[in-house]
């Protein structure tokens, strides 16, 4: 660097000055301008990769702005977690394209994902401006009404008539505005082998969680004397998995409540609900300990295989024992699920449910198309009740009460192979209470319940106390701990 | 000095989109990091290093950073010398050695959520054969992901799937070295092992050098395999660091802390990175 009467070299901080012997040589002057040629072409080749890129973006922007432009199509983004099994997916692929057809001009354009991604898909969706414009699902209308996402569909109950809907299965806030088009629901209910309890002369139907408990324990059975058991008197999913939670939920909710009615307060360490974890806990003694990691398929498979009397589902057992183990057909019983007290049973019985169906994002910018959409669907009723029965037949159960009457919708195979069974199933859905309801009150509906059923909580809680030395005091408390942050974040206390 | 413009163009051109690909996300995430963003259009605000120390006084964190750390070594040691042994194998002279070597790679080429779910199904305590065979020995487990078993299963799964990277490795560093060391060694009189020692090992050092890092690093950032088998159960016997934050933020709906989560995670690995390339400079 020049500097007064000499140089400064700026790497060795060495100062000459003009003249003396440690003046820079010619060398170094044609070293220096050697590397201001450098620097000056690479300057130059940066700028030329800049203009390059600029012009060829500018001129595929005129390119594209010349095109004649076609017609405007307004798309629905359409997601859905319920229609993975084929027939479902294909019936609904094939509706949403008659829709498109008879509609010019809008595009319902469907997009199938699994049921545990849909929150992640929806999260980052939302996170980037880009959310879905309807969704088709269960456990997340709560955790989405919670958070302000959902846009009212009182309009689309009233056209097609409120009154038609089971009340129990509807999420209708404080204000008396509803979020969610039920669609289809899946009530918990208990299955058992009724050739086994007749073999050991135990009755059904199990009226209270005592008698199920006594049966559990008699049906655990050493059938060969090797010391090993091979025969559970239940299959309970015990995981992380939300459905820990769902076979516990009804049994919680006839012994406590989770939160007051204004879902700011914690409620649920009570005596009641302590007297459901220890006997939860004692269940989980005639339950094959490798349910530590089983959820919904592994509870099925544990029954279908012979290796568990009884265990807690929706419909969807039946029609797998219908389609591939039809030998077990005539040899399983299904019934509520049992009281606390012999007198509640059945009628008293609200068992767990999500009812599923549509609900519209409320930063969608074509909600009313998603609107005419669901009016569309449902509107026909001989196409939703062929929805109801391409799928998983009887799995998915009426939320409505015009479906349930109807005896189109009995006109199955299944229907005609086991009818009573098909009607057990139908009082379980017809009694069936919303989980965003609790029983206490169930006329208030509490959506942060959604969002404390979406998280492991209550599974997590269960899996320390039946299998690690925790006592109860301490797994309350973290309950209460887990669910009280819960209500802070939603900003509710 | 052409070449030296070259250089330069190019480093030019490569880093007009590593900037926005790579720096921008990093201070993106930095600043969500400090925020109580929670997500699904929650409002956020600033909060500093709350998310951070949040997290650090969180015992589920130190749990799953101890089991992460553990579990990345053991399995990469384990991966290390099984790879390296079949790698030896592999490079002498046999029939067949072609068909060997395309087969042992196998594992590594499976997409990892399909070898979970192979594995999940072998392990059953059902339907398993691992179960079924081991029976035959009067050996009963009733469930290879319950506490006891689940990080040994875990372990076996993560050394199946990727010991194959390490052999190709190492068998790639075999080719470099000249046979005229073995055979000057063994005109020596040195034994195999002493073979092994001082000719092998000093001539793979750079390969196992670079093998040996991208495994760790890799080991310890790994989600999709333990979420896949375990999703970090039961309980948290299984949970690393990465499936940590993701249950912070997709379960726990708190963008914020997960992504503090993430970036204590990045700052793990350069740290270790620094000090191992440290500890191979000396």
């Amino acid at each position: 660097m020049q500097f007064g009467h000499g140089t400064w070299d700026l790497r060795s901080l060495k100062y000459a000055r003009k003249g003396t012997s440690s003046w820079p040589r010619t060398g170094q002057k044609n070293l220096r301008k050697r590397k201001m040629r450098n620097a000056i072409t690479t300057i130059q080749a940066v700028i030329l990769i800049v203009v390059v890129v600029a012009v060829t973006a500018l001129g595929t922007y005129a390119y594209m702005a010349s095109q004649p432009k076609a017609p405007e199509i307004r798309t629905v983004r359409f997601l859905s977690t319920e229609f993975v099994d084929p027939f479902a997916r294909n019936f609904m692929t094939a509706a949403v394209a008659q829709f498109n057809d008879e509609h010019p001009g809008v595009k319902v354009r469907l997009e199938n994902v699994a049921w545990e991604d849909v929150i992640t898909i929806l999260q980052s969706g939302i996170e980037a401006g880009n959310p879905p414009d309807l969704i088709f699902t269960d456990l997340y209308s709560g955790i989405l009404y919670a958070r302000d996402q959902l846009l009212p569909v009182n309009d689309i109950l009233d056209k097609l008539g409120r009154d038609e809907f089971y009340p129990g299965l509807l999420v209708t806030d404080s204000k008396g505005d509803d979020y969610l088009v039920p669609i289809q629901n899946e009530p918990m209910a208990l299955y058992f082998r009724k050739d086994w309890f007749d073999e050991l002369g135990i009755a059904y139907p199990m009226k209270t969680w005592n008698d199920l408990l006594q049966a559990a324990k008699k049906l655990t059975q050493d059938l060969n004397g090797d010391g090993t058991i091979d025969r559970w008197g239940i299959a309970l999913p015990l995981s992380k998995e939300y459905k820990t939670a769902e076979d516990i939920w009804t049994l919680l909710q006839q012994s406590g409540q989770v939160l007051s009615d204004d879902s700011k307060t914690v409620m649920i360490d009570s005596p009641g609900v302590r007297e459901a974890f220890k006997f939860w806990k004692e269940l989980a003694q005639y339950c094959d300990p490798a349910a530590i990691n089983w959820a919904w398929g592994d509870v099925r498979n544990a029954f279908k295989i012979e290796k568990a009397a009884m265990h807690f589902y929706q419909g969807r057992t039946l029609v797998e024992i219908w389609k591939n183990y039809p030998q077990l057909l005539d040899k399983i019983g299904i019934q509520i699920v049992p009281a606390l007290k012999a007198e509640d049973y059945p009628d008293k019985v609200r068992p767990y449910t999500f009812s599923e169906g549509y609900m519209i994002v409320k930063q969608s910018k074509v909600t009313d198309i998603s609107k005419e959409f669901i009016l569309w669907f449902c509107s026909n009723r001989d196409m939703w009740r062929e929805y109801m029965l391409q799928g998983v037949p009887y799995h998915e159960l009426p939320t409505t009460k015009w479906l349930t009457n109807d005896p189109k919708f009995l006109d199955h195979p299944l229907y005609k192979l086991r009818p009573d069974l098909i009607q057990a199933l139908l009082q379980t859905s017809a009694q069936s209470l919303h989980g965003d309801r609790e029983l206490a009150n169930p006329s208030v509906v509490k959506p942060i319940i959604g969002e404390i059923m979406a998280r492991p909580i209550i599974s997590v809680a269960l899996q320390n106390y039946i299998f690690t030395d925790a006592t109860l005091d301490s797994v309350m408390s973290s309950l209460v701990s887990d669910i009280d942050k819960v209500l802070v974040e939603a900003k509710l206390k | 000095m052409k070449e030296r413009g070259l250089n330069n163009v190019l480093l030019a051109s490569s880093l007009l989109f590593l900037i926005p690909l790579l720096i921008v996300p990093i201070f993106y995430s930095l600043s969500v990091s400090l925020q109580s963003k929670a997500a699904l259009g929650r409002e956020s605000g600033w909060v500093g290093p709350e998310n951070y120390i949040s997290i650090l006084g969180n015992q589920e964190f130190w749990t799953s950073l101890v089991f992460g750390a553990v579990w990345s070594s053991v399995t990469v040691a384990i991966q290390f010398i099984v790879g390296t042994g079949i790698a030896l194998a592999l490079n002498q002279q046999f029939k067949g050695r072609a068909f060997a070597r395309a087969f042992l790679f196998l594992p590594y080429v499976i997409p990892t959520t399909v070898a979970a779910g192979l594995w999940k199904w072998l392990l059953h305590e059902n339907y398993g054969l691992l179960n079924y065979y081991v029976q035959m020995f009067g050996i009963k487990v009733s469930s290879w992901w319950n506490i006891e078993y689940a990080p040994l299963s875990l372990t076996l799964v993560a050394v199946w799937e990727f010991f194959p990277f390490v052999t190709l490795c190492v068998l790639a560093g075999l080719q470099s070295i000249p046979q005229e060391l073995y055979e000057a060694a063994k005109v020596d009189g040195a034994s195999a092992v002493r073979r092994f020692i001082h000719v092998t090992l000093p001539g793979l050092r750079s390969v196992l050098f670079v093998a040996l890092l991208l495994r760790i690093i890799w080991m310890f950032n790994k989600f999709d395999l333990p979420w896949v088998l375990t999703k970090g159960g039961p309980i948290i016997a299984t949970q690393n660091l990465p499936i940590f934050a993701y249950r912070l933020t997709f379960q726990n709906f708190n963008m914020g802390m997960g992504t503090a989560a993430s970036n204590i995670i990045m700052l793990i690995l350069i740290v270790m990175t620094l000090v191992y390339f440290r500890v191979y400079r000396v």
